[in-house]
């Protein structure tokens, strides 16, 4: 009799443990956030920061006298941001952020930039010297449109660090060229600081 | 002036019908006078308007004359006198006709073609060197025969002769000759070369006749035998007539024409961009003929292309035809461009040679022009009754 008893326990904790087994994942919960929430996993450059500098600068950019003065949207491009951080930042996707946000105000147009060439080149090329393309509708070549300014800038950070405390100082500069003149029409920078402690 | 000449008739008759007479048995001196009968003595008119002192002979449609007149003459009417008994007086009768010059085609322009001198100037150097030797020997030697033997007596006997010894001579001569040039030539030799570009002016030419001027064509320049520095001089061609009755001319000149092939890597791309380009830059000066003076002058540039895109080494044969046609139409733009600011204004009134080509409704101001709408007065002939309408519009409306 006691033997059936254990009998029975051992194979109740048996199929307990294979439904909670089951029924639960084996690694972290996943969810769905707000994608504009502030994010605080640590000090290294986040989306927080990335939103935070491309917004700014886009407005600031949109203010300026030359996006307000113009009487048609000035040809801008982009130069890669230069990465002056001890930390690996994607600037790309800074630049792309700012040029996203400045494309849908319609305020300013982009041209390609230096590292989007090569698909043009390539394009033009199979357009043109294919032969395989009707002469009304082909795109030709040497008429693509020139910039009148391109959008250059940096990111570097400062960096403080304790036993106990961690200081991030984030600085990111952006400035608009006139291409013909050199002449620098509008500059801005951002800066962020970021404090852990434990 | 039909009894002048009757009486200048009748006086020479009179005198020739003597010396028929008399058969000339004194035969004037130096010349062979054959007095010809009335009815060939030329016919002589003589100009009030220019009094010499020598009769004037104008023939009408003879290019030249020469009569021999060798007697008096008497010329009535015109107050001069010409005596001649002794020596012979020959009058030529030439095309002295001064023409009066011709008026200029109102509003009509010549664009000449385009002129293109170009200097050379290359360094030549020329060194030469020749060396020349003749060596000659000559030399003769030979035996020239032993002493001479005594006189032997009768009956003796001969003595044994001893063998003569014999003398050898000779001459030699040697000559030897060295000659040896050298010359150097050097310096710059300068070469002059013209040629004439023809094509380059349509547009200009269909700008000239949009803007309601008369586009003449000039004669070429290269048909003339020699072509050198006084082509270029231009007040000297028109008035040598080369371009006929324009009232302008628009020169142009050539001033350079560069060609570039590149091959650069684009940037942020592994190709290659090759170009071949051609730009030409002339200048034009729009010249009345009549006074010289400079109407307008301007600088017109036109660029053609032609690209291919690819590798390292890629092979790249370029569209000539599409290169001229696009440098062509950029510099005709430009240089219409330039032409219509300065361009003399017509002028309305149209006369001489210019009037044949006028009729009486381009006069009218407003014909032709699409936007206008002329309204025309409507009359009355006298003679017939009929309604006529006028050729000048009474009103014109513009858009």
């Amino acid at each position: 009799m006691l033997t059936f008893k254990r009998v029975c326990f051992i194979s109740t904790l048996c199929v307990l443990a294979l439904t909670v087994g089951c029924a639960s994942p084996s690694g972290p919960s996943v969810r769905y956030g707000d994608s504009k929430g502030v994010e605080t996993v640590n000090t290294d450059f986040g989306s927080t920061d990335l939103q935070t500098i491309a917004e700014s600068m886009a407005r600031s950019l949109l203010d300026s006298r030359v996006v307000i003065d113009s009487r048609e949207p000035p040809r801008v491009t982009v130069y890669d941001v230069k990465n002056k951080t001890s930390e690996y930042i994607d600037t790309s996707a800074i630049t792309a952020k700012i040029r996203s946000q400045l494309t849908r105000s319609g305020r300013v147009r982009f041209t390609v930039s230096t590292s989007e060439m090569q698909n043009q080149v390539d394009e033009l090329k199979r357009q043109n010297q294919s032969g395989l393309y009707s002469a009304q509708t082909q795109t030709r070549m040497g008429n693509m449109n020139g910039a009148k300014y391109r959008v250059e800038g940096f990111i570097g950070s400062i960096v403080k660090q304790t036993k106990d405390v961690k200081d991030v100082f984030y600085n990111f500069h952006l400035s608009l060229i006139n291409n013909e003149t050199g002449d620098i029409e509008w500059e801005d920078e951002k800066e962020i600081r970021k404090t852990a402690s434990r | 002036m039909n009894n002048k000449i009757l009486k200048n008739q009748l006086v020479m008759g009179f005198v020739g019908a003597a010396f028929w007479v008399l058969g000339l048995s004194a035969p004037l001196a130096q010349t062979t006078t054959q007095i010809t009968p009335q009815s060939t003595i030329p016919e002589v008119k003589v100009t009030q308007e220019t009094p010499l002192s020598q009769p004037q002979i104008q023939p009408t449609t003879q290019a030249k004359k020469t009569e021999v007149v060798d007697f008096k003459m008497t010329l009535g009417g015109g107050g001069s006198e010409s005596s001649s008994t002794s020596t012979t007086t020959v009058y030529t009768a030439t095309e002295a006709v001064v023409k009066p010059p011709r008026p200029k085609i109102p509003n009509s322009i010549v664009v000449t073609d385009f002129l293109v001198k170009k200097e050379y100037q290359d360094f030549f150097y020329d060194e030469k060197a020749s060396s020349k030797g003749s060596f000659n020997g000559n030399s003769n030697f030979g035996p020239t025969g032993g002493p001479v033997q005594p006189g032997l007596e009768a009956g003796t006997p001969a003595p044994p002769t001893p063998p003569a010894p014999v003398a050898y001579s000779g001459t030699a001569s040697v000559s030897a000759n060295s000659e040896f040039s050298y010359s150097k030539n050097y310096g710059t030799k300068r070469t002059i070369s013209y040629s004439e570009i023809r094509g380059i002016t349509a547009d200009i030419k269909a700008t000239l006749l949009k803007a309601g001027y008369k586009v003449v064509q000039s004669n070429p320049v290269l048909t003339t035998e020699k072509l050198g520095e006084e082509y270029l001089d231009l007040k000297a061609r028109i008035e040598r007539g080369d371009f006929g009755d324009a009232q302008y001319i628009l020169q142009g000149n050539i001033i350079n024409i560069d060609i570039r092939s590149t091959n650069d890597q684009i940037p942020g791309t592994s190709d290659y961009a090759y170009r071949l380009e051609y730009s030409l830059l002339a200048e034009f000066t729009l010249i009345n003929t009549e006074t010289f003076e400079v109407s307008a002058a301007f600088n017109a540039m036109g660029s053609g292309q032609d690209m291919y895109l690819g590798k390292h080494n890629a092979k790249f044969v370029p569209k000539m035809n599409k290169i001229t046609k696009e440098m062509l139409v950029s510099f005709g733009r430009e240089a219409e461009k330039n032409l219509y600011e300065q361009l003399p204004p017509l002028n309305k009134k149209e006369s001489g040679i210019g009037s044949l080509f006028s009729s009486k409704q381009q006069e009218a101001a407003g014909v032709g022009d699409p936007s206008t709408l002329k309204v025309y007065k409507s009359g009355k002939n006298n003679d017939t009754g009929k309604e006529v309408s006028t050729d000048i519009p009474l009103t014109i409306y513009k858009k």
